[in-house]
């Protein structure tokens, strides 16, 4: 994000006016570890810094490394949840709240970030994350079962239209639950997933896509046959890269497609065990143990008994 | 009703035109080998055209197909005049033949409609029905105390007892609250409005013709959505289901919260339909309501008896 000389002026006021030198380095460090006050100033440790002086480094420091939007939502719980048992009040924070949204950005108070405003943008990286920052990330991955055979038999044209209204299906299921599609190829997809409860938002959004595959293929599918797919969720670990095609050769991409290629039967979504062990007892049940052989992962699927 | 084409080609151009000049936007082109995997499934509710292009044998080969098939007709189009013997496909159970000239010009709706007559498929409408039917006036203009042609849907929170067990009452009684208020916007979705809230569930007017998405559609996806919607919705950590009881009948206008001197035998059927027949996690319709499922569901539906005198279909139910 950038961040205009206004808002960082007014955040430095706001430091300043509610926090000590000593926890202004103290709220960096958890947005910038290893944060050392002195050593950036150039000052001796033993000689204490004036909270003008911190102030206005720290803020020029965040606002350099693109932490601004972090240390804003840092502050934030500082004000609401105080630090070991004291309370800390920040002032300035609504105005500070104002100019973030008037650059495009929504503060979620389930999650206690900010997020690009979807009405004004929707990019792959939430307008904040930094390339080589390794998070935990929540990945959907989707295939389309027997794609080839599709375009043979339907034309590339019919089959692209189906694939088209997959993909707005996927789209709306996955920006819901403040998911992001990061890779669409002919017929298969990869949504990522990081804010909130991401294991749970990217499972139900595999869920949901079910849903609205089964409505799709009955009521709006022009075709002549159904779009099938196989979904599977998985988390873990990965550096995020503007570049997707890297992301993809990452152990947690590479396991996802491995988990819906070899365990997840057409019509289903599978979960892996990691993903499992986050899910509420309410969604979890929905799930059945894989029945091959070898799979520790869980299966999900539309069941229609007799009327 | 849908039209469907069925041609060697589903990107058939001119097959194209002609189909969106005469049957409107909605007309489906598909390729015969398609058509032939699932015909049945296609074909209900639909009146089906034969692209004399794919041969007159495969043409009748696929209409055998029909045989059976709930409200569905057939009929050929000839662009080329290619079909030895029209008459043949009558013999045949053909309901329409278009030959060259025709295929040139164009079918106005009239003709559409003839074809649909002649194949036994034209809705018959009693004249009060028409007249309430072409001009649903929407529900801010509907006078009070009019008697209104409506259809009307019972819904309600699946298994209320085991939900005071789970939840207990206080938090099921913020439930149903929360449920209505949900509908509220549901039901607008579907042309239709929240129109008596009771203790046990709610009664849903729709317009006597879908105004925007079907409601029995709308059912269906919410039964679909239901661990979707009591988790995300409603933030609860049990299951979550729901009941819906569909009827078609008249009932005296009364804005909401104004229902309370309404008398309807309709209104009373439909109340008794949803709390006494209705069941957990599936669809009642009565068979006055029955034509409001869209063809494209109606294999889902089977059915299910009589209730005070009036036959039933149920749908489905999804598996646990």
């Amino acid at each position: 994000m950038k961040v205009k000389s206004g808002i960082a002026q007014m955040l430095k006021k706001s430091l300043y006016e509610s926090l000590n030198a000593e926890m202004i380095e103290r709220v960096a460090k958890d947005v910038i570890p290893g944060y050392d006050l002195h050593e950036r100033t150039g000052f001796p440790p033993n000689i204490p810094l004036q909270v003008q002086t911190a102030a206005s480094r720290i803020v020029d420091d965040i606002v350099v490394e693109d932490k601004f939007l972090h240390f804003i939502e840092r502050l934030v719980r500082l004000d609401r949840e105080g630090f070991m048992g004291r309370p800390y009040r920040i002032a300035g924070l609504r105005e500070i709240f104002k100019f973030i949204g008037a650059e495009g950005y929504l503060w979620d108070e389930e999650t206690g970030h900010f997020m690009e405003d979807p009405r004004i943008r929707r990019t792959q990286d939430w307008g904040r994350l930094i390339p080589g920052e390794e998070l935990r990330f929540s990945l959907l991955r989707v295939d389309v079962v027997k794609n080839s055979r599709i375009v043979k038999v339907h034309g590339e044209s019919a089959a692209r239209g189906a694939y088209d209204d997959l993909r707005g299906i996927l789209a709306r299921c996955a920006e819901r639950r403040s998911g992001r599609i990061w890779s669409w190829e002919g017929d298969g997809a990869l949504a990522a997933f990081l804010f909130g409860h991401s294991t749970t938002s990217s499972v139900l959004a595999g869920m949901a896509l079910l849903h609205e595959l089964f409505v799709y293929n009955r009521a709006y599918n022009r075709m002549g046959e159904s779009v099938r797919v196989r979904a599977s969720v998985h988390t873990g670990p990965i550096r995020y890269d503007p570049d997707v095609g890297e992301i993809l050769r990452q152990e947690t991409c590479r396991e996802v497609v491995e988990s819906e290629s070899r365990w997840t039967p057409p019509d289903c979504l599978s979960i892996s065990p990691a993903v499992a062990g986050t899910l509420d007892r309410v969604i979890l049940d929905r799930f059945k143990p894989a029945a091959e052989q070898g799979s520790r992962a869980f299966i999900y699927s539309i069941g229609l008994g007799v009327a | 009703m849908r039209t469907i084409v069925c041609a060697p080609e589903a990107d058939d151009k001119k097959l194209a035109a002609f189909a969106a000049r005469s049957f409107g936007e909605d007309a489906e082109i598909i390729a015969d080998s398609s058509f032939s995997r699932a015909a049945k499934k296609k074909a209900a509710g639909a009146f089906v055209y034969f692209d004399a292009r794919i041969g007159v044998e495969r043409a009748m080969e696929l209409a055998s197909k029909l045989e059976g098939v709930e409200d569905c007709g057939w009929g050929v189009i000839d662009r080329e005049g290619s079909v030895e013997d029209p008459a043949a496909l009558f013999f045949a159970g053909a309901s329409d033949y278009v030959g060259p000239a025709l295929f040139k010009e164009g079918m106005g709706p009239e003709r559409a409609e003839e074809a649909l007559t002649f194949a036994g498929l034209a809705s018959e409408r009693t004249e009060a029905e028409d007249s309430a039917e072409d001009c649903f006036p929407g529900w801010a203009s509907i006078e009070e105390g009019k008697d209104v042609r409506v259809r009307f849907c019972y819904a309600a929170v699946a298994d209320q007892k085991g939900l005071v067990e789970r939840i207990g009452d206080k938090r099921l009684q913020k439930l149903k609250e929360d449920f209505a208020a949900f509908l509220d916007p549901w039901a607008r979705e579907c042309g239709g409005i929240v129109w008596i809230k009771e203790h046990s569930g709610c009664l849903l007017l729709f317009p006597p013709q879908d105004e925007g998405m079907n409601p029995v559609l709308a059912a269906f996806r919410l039964l679909l959505d239901r661990a979707l919607i009591g988790y995300e919705v409603f933030k609860l950590e049990v299951p979550l289901s729901f009941r819906f009881a569909f009827h078609a009948g008249r009932a005296q206008w009364r804005k909401p919260g104004e229902t309370g001197s309404v008398v309807s035998e309709d209104v009373n059927f439909v109340f008794h339909l949803g709390m006494k027949a209705a069941g957990d996690g599936y669809i009642l319709i009565s068979g006055e309501a029955e034509k409001s499922v869209p063809p494209y569901l109606r294999d889902l539906f089977a059915s299910s008896g009589d209730f005070e005198g009036r036959s039933l279909i149920a749908s489905r139910k999804f598996k646990e």
